[in-house]
């Protein structure tokens, strides 16, 4: 079996009176394409943004490549391989899509040209070199969630978590980004952790599947297992209760 | 781009040399004020790069003047060191300040600022030992300047805006502006956001204070009044009218108000409409301000020009 890259124990999250996320568990390996699935209000936002340290846990431990991550703020965690997007592909929307990939490089490079290099690469890889000078927030909404991508994947992080990245694109749009994030994996051997609401995406794409429901892990295998799952499929159409 | 640069300094060298030949008093004074009001509007701009309205920038002002003031009158400080006391007082208070109370922003962070200034103002009207209500008096530039002090203030401003410029066209700059847009993704890039808003605001701070220090010797007393909350609002209306989308913004808008400002002290009570009424005019009329519209023509004129082909 593969190395863990990412490692999470029991982590838990509440909000006042609310448990988000409840004594979770699981492993993210080093290679793989995790997807993260559950119906709304499972806890999949809450365990992205604990993560990456965007939300501090209430209690639990999170293990990434041998470091102890938990409680650390995001920017440290990001500095150590964990690099996240954010729902509706956020970009830097007056900054040109040239400047939105060059703030991603900042604290990776010192060196203008390794810096310019690294953009171009990343810009070709999304078939952004043809916009690069123009502000990220005149783009067609594809592109925007391209950029936005293209953010994060900039710094060739040893885990990408890529959070709803697929929402509001039109089929090919979605044929596209799936071939991408392969890529991303197979040429770059960044790990992805997927969460992801569009299921036939997910099943095409993802190597291993966690499902959570109600803040708790309910189940997790390839997903062909998951979709033979019992639970999954109570969970998805409500009939547990 | 690199031309507008020389343009700027050689603009800037002309002035310094041309002040050291005014007679009149009145237009010496003006020099004064026209360039501590651009150095306090190009800081007030500073933070503007990370999205906020910082208020707090009259109270950073008046901590400079006070400081400098206090290091002139009571210790005999020489000017310089007078001086570097006002920037760094404010700078450092910044620091304290910026690191509680960036964690907020938008409206939060502007009423924060707000009340800071007026705090500092009822501190300094309560403290009998700088003068209390009435101010501080005796703030004299060193006999060796004079005739050339607003020379000094012109030089010592243009450098404040030389190193302003230079910070908002680095890595810095560009990562204010990033800050701006969204500071989640900042953070997801591996960068501190908070640490860098913090010194934003102090760097901005620390040239509010050399202002309030080159201030109060220019005008040899200050008093509470001086740095309430009024002067916050001054300054944001010179960003407005100049434009807040470009450095040359507050240089322009500075520059214009306080000259026709001269013309509104005849006013009296009505002065303040003054500036309320150019705030309202130009966030109406031309919300980028006179330095956004200009450019904004200039490069419509550049596309017709390209348009019409390359004998244009």
């Amino acid at each position: 079996m593969a190395e863990v890259l990412l490692e999470v124990r029991g982590l838990t999250r509440r909000f006042g009176g609310l448990t988000a996320v409840s004594g979770l568990d699981f492993d993210v390996r080093a290679g793989e394409i995790l997807g993260l699935i559950g119906p709304n209000g499972a806890g999949k936002s809450t365990t992205f943004n604990v993560v990456s340290g965007f939300l501090k846990p209430t209690a639990g431990r999170m293990v990434f490549d041998g470091t102890d991550i938990t409680g650390r703020p995001a920017h440290e965690i990001s500095r150590l391989g964990l690099v996240r997007t954010f729902q509706h592909g956020s970009m830097l929307r007056e900054m040109s899509v040239r400047d939105n990939l060059l703030v991603a490089t900042i604290s990776l490079f010192r060196g203008h040209a390794q810096r310019e290099r690294r953009v171009l690469e990343t810009a070709r890889m999304f078939a952004l070199d043809a916009v690069l000078d123009e502000p990220a927030g005149n783009l067609p909404h594809g592109l925007q969630r391209m950029v936005s991508i293209a953010i994060a994947f900039t710094r060739r992080s040893r885990l990408l978590c890529l959070d709803e990245p697929l929402t509001g694109l039109n089929p090919s749009e979605v044929g596209v980004a799936l071939e991408l994030f392969r890529r991303i994996r197979d040429e770059f051997g960044v790990t992805v952790l997927l969460v992801e609401h569009n299921m036939k995406a997910v099943m095409q794409i993802c190597d291993r599947i966690v499902v959570l429901d109600r803040g708790e892990f309910l189940a997790q295998g390839t997903p062909a297992e998951i979709s033979r799952n019992d639970a999954v499929i109570a969970a998805y159409l409500g009939r547990r209760r | 781009m690199r031309d507008g640069r020389v343009t700027a300094l050689a603009a800037g060298a002309a002035l310094v040399v041309a002040s050291a030949f005014v007679r009149s008093d009145f237009v010496a004074m003006l020099f004064v004020w026209v360039a501590v009001n651009v150095l306090l509007t190009a800081s007030f701009r500073f933070v503007t790069l990370i999205g906020e309205l910082n208020f707090a920038i009259a109270g950073f002002v008046g901590l400079g003047a006070y400081a400098a003031g206090c290091a002139t009158t009571m210790l005999d400080a020489p000017f310089v060191v007078s001086l570097a006391a006002g920037a760094a007082a404010a700078g450092l208070v910044s620091l304290a300040f910026g690191w509680v109370t960036l964690r907020s922003k938008g409206p939060y962070f502007l009423l924060i600022s707000f009340a800071f200034t007026e705090v500092l103002r009822l501190v300094y009207t309560q403290t009998s030992a700088i003068g209390g209500n009435s101010g501080l008096v005796g703030i004299f530039p060193p006999a060796w300047l004079t005739g050339y002090y607003p020379a000094t203030v012109l030089a010592l401003v243009l450098a404040g805006l030389w190193v302003l410029h230079r910070l908002e066209n680095s890595d810095f700059g560009r990562i204010l502006v990033a800050i701006r847009n969204n500071d989640l993704i900042v953070q997801s890039v591996g960068l501190d956001v908070h640490r860098t808003k913090v010194l934003c605001l102090a760097v901005s701070s620390a040239f509010a204070g050399l202002g309030g220090a080159l201030l109060a010797h220019a005008n040899n007393v200050i008093s509470p009044g001086d740095f309430g909350f009024l002067l916050a609002v001054f300054t944001l209306a010179y960003l407005k009218v100049g434009g807040e989308g470009h450095f040359a913004g507050s240089i322009v808008g500075a520059t214009l108000l306080t000259l026709l400002a001269q013309y509104a002290l005849g006013f009296g009570a009505f002065e303040h409409v003054f500036y309320g009424g150019a705030i309202v005019l130009v966030v109406l009329l031309m919300p980028e301000g006179i330095v956004g519209r200009w450019a904004a023509w200039r490069a419509r004129r550049a596309g017709a020009a390209h348009a019409r082909g390359p004998e244009a």
